[in-house]
């Protein structure tokens, strides 16, 4: 039988895991060594946590394969750079599952950063941290503020000034 | 979404405790911590940047492109060549990574294989291949092992050429026209050991030059004659301050840059000065080392469309080992043409065969085809106790009808230049992806092998 794992969400509800599925976050796997089964998680909503977890399901029996020679070779270059490469989607299926996974509104999606972020689960980090990336690709600042609702504290002179003087550093590309 | 499967034992509906997710305030981007806006923002290219540089006071100061250590700027760098290089020992520690950026993306263009045009010294190879370092790129010459070495197959790899960053963040690029580094294989492998790259610095035979794309697929590599003059004009004293605090190992680059500015500056390290007379033949109106041009060898491997396409390596009908080129051209034709020594008829590229029809024959053969092929020999090399080293690439699946003349033929005209069947020929493709052509006016196959798999030379042999 699955070992089980009890992860309690920030409104106190509760849900077992199965303790791969719990795993794919680091957080959760080092505490548990510590030999607790009872997790809680007090930053993290029902309604975050619920998609995390059906995140890990679905990408649990996709990890539970040893990492292919590219992808260890990937871990040790990576090792001594801030930026973390997991090993990309292969699996075309289950990259239009991330694909829908990730259709979701920027509140939501912010959600899922934090949590992601906060859990330590490497490929859910990489996919919404580059889904969110991809929402500023090919917007002005304006509608960049608009979006991710970033406060706007320039003068207008200042926000003239620093709209030309950037569009000069790159401009040949 | 789907319903999860799992086991709610209990909801014990406790009061809200997170002060988050307050319904009214909408979460914002820069609530993020600071790593994890610099992880999306690396995603960015430079335009893209700049446009989020724009959104607040707290961005201008993270995408600036100009500040010294941006981690927004190197994690930039990590994400889009980590796996190649090491961005971070490129530059040094108060160097602008946008800097960094805008080299390697201009540089980038270098990797892979690039073919010599025009004159160059007798016995200089053509072929040219260029890789990542930890903190450069290296061009290095590619060329046939003499002697049947490497199991016949062995290629010489000699590094000659290589481009990085100086202290300053400047490009600059030196190339060794003897043609190879007695440390080649330090600077080319992992330098860990400072005093294994310092003996490579030491090497006055080290040429600055500089290195102009004309459009993508052309180069020219230039001696930089006005490189000592700059030089000079770098404070010596500074300059005597650096060289004097170990600096990391693998700075090769910041390292031959800051050796060349001691070596013209006045108040110069005497232990680190070469003798006065060479530094005027340098400084002198001599050329150490005339222009060459490059042009890029854009496909170099095959592909399922075009299976006989790429840079290949076999045994011709002398029993020497060439290097030949197939291409696809956009008419539908295929030409082959080998490339070779300097000095050479065609400027060492001269055609082999070509066809324009390229549709292959399938199995099964007619007769006549098979008896063509049956009735030929294999060129191998041949091993030190006499006996061919036959490593055949086994059963034939495709054949195709190619064509060695490149006189004009003018239809009609009663003369012919000789029998037709003299200049025809045949490839014939193995099952391992392989393949060997021969012509009907002899019976040798000349077997093909790749001179390179994924982005790395096969075969490479020490040059003893």
């Amino acid at each position: 039988m699955a070992k089980m794992i009890k992860l309690v969400s920030g409104d106190g509800a509760e849900f077992e895991v199965e303790e791969e599925v719990a795993f794919q976050s680091k957080i959760i796997k080092d505490i548990v060594a510590d030999a607790d089964d009872v997790i809680p998680l007090p930053t993290v909503s029902s309604k975050v946590l619920i998609q995390v977890i059906e995140y890990c399901r679905k990408h649990a029996a996709v990890n539970s394969f040893p990492l292919s020679p590219s992808s260890s070779a990937a871990a040790a270059a990576s090792s001594s750079s801030s930026i973390s490469y997991s090993k990309p989607v292969s699996d075309p299926a289950l990259r239009a599952w991330d694909n829908e996974f990730v259709k979701l509104n920027n509140s939501s999606l912010f959600d899922i950063v934090i949590a992601a972020n906060y859990l330590d689960i490497e490929e859910l980090v990489d996919l919404v941290l580059e889904t969110v990336a991809d929402r500023i690709k090919g917007k002005q600042a304006q509608e960049i503020r608009r979006q991710f609702n970033i406060e706007n504290d320039f003068t207008p002179e200042e926000e003239e000034a620093l709209r030309r003087e950037n569009s000069w550093a790159f401009q040949n590309n | 979404m789907t319903i999860p499967i799992f086991v709610v034992r209990s909801v014990t509906l406790v009061p809200r405790a997170m002060a988050s997710s307050n319904s009214t305030l909408a979460m914002s981007f820069s609530d993020f911590p600071e790593d994890v806006q610099i992880n999306i923002l690396s995603f960015l290219s430079p335009s893209e940047v700049s446009a989020f540089a724009c959104t607040s006071r707290r961005f201008v100061a993270l995408c600036g492109a100009a500040a010294p250590n941006s981690p927004l700027w190197l994690a930039i760098c990590e994400r889009r060549w980590g796996f190649r290089t090491r961005p971070r020992s490129w530059v040094s520690s108060s160097a602008s990574f946008a800097r960094l950026y805008k080299a390697l993306d201009r540089w980038e263009h270098l990797i892979g294989f690039w073919r010599r045009i025009g004159h160059g010294g007798p016995g200089t190879p053509h072929l040219v291949f260029f890789e990542w370092g930890p903190s450069y790129i290296a061009g290095s010459r590619v060329s046939p092992a003499p002697d049947a070495a490497g199991g016949g197959y062995g290629v010489l790899k000699v590094p000659f050429l290589w481009l990085g960053l100086s202290q300053h963040g400047e490009l600059v690029s030196f190339l060794h026209p003897g043609g190879r580094l007695d440390s080649s294989a330090d600077l080319l492998g992992s330098v860990s050991d400072s005093s294994s790259s310092s003996s490579g610095v030491a090497d006055p035979d080290l040429v600055p030059v500089s290195v102009s794309f004309m459009g993508c697929s052309h180069f020219v590599v230039e001696e930089n004659r006005s490189y000592f003059a700059d030089a000079r004009e770098v404070d010596s004293i500074g300059v005597l301050e650096e060289i004097e605090t170990s600096s990391p190992p693998d700075r090769l680059m910041s390292e031959i840059y800051q050796y060349f500015a001691i070596r013209t500056s006045p108040g110069g390290d005497k232990a680190m000065r070469r003798p006065r007379k060479k530094e005027r033949e340098r400084s002198g109106g001599r050329h150490l080392w005339e222009a060459e041009h490059f042009v890029k060898i854009n496909k170099y491997y095959p592909t399922p469309e075009r299976p006989l396409q790429g840079l290949w390596k076999g045994f011709s009908e002398d029993m020497i080992l060439e290097f030949y080129l197939v291409s696809y051209d956009d008419i539908g034709g295929i030409t082959c043409r080998r490339v070779g020594e300097a000095g050479e008829q065609f400027s060492g590229y001269s055609p082999v065969f070509w066809t324009s029809n390229t549709t292959f024959l399938e199995s099964p053969f007619s007769s006549d085809e098979q008896d063509l092929y049956a009735n030929r020999e294999q060129i191998c090399p041949v091993n030190a106790d006499g006996r061919k080293s036959s490593d055949s690439s086994g059963v034939v699946s495709r054949i195709l009808c190619i064509n060695s003349s490149y006189d004009l033929v003018i239809p009609g005209l009663s003369a012919s230049s000789g029998d037709p069947r003299n200049v025809e020929g045949r490839i014939w493709e193995y099952d391992d992806g392989t393949f060997g052509f021969g012509f009907l006016r002899n019976n040798y196959i000349i077997d093909l092998k790749h001179i390179a798999v994924n982005e790395f030379l096969l075969d490479i042999v020490e040059d003893l």
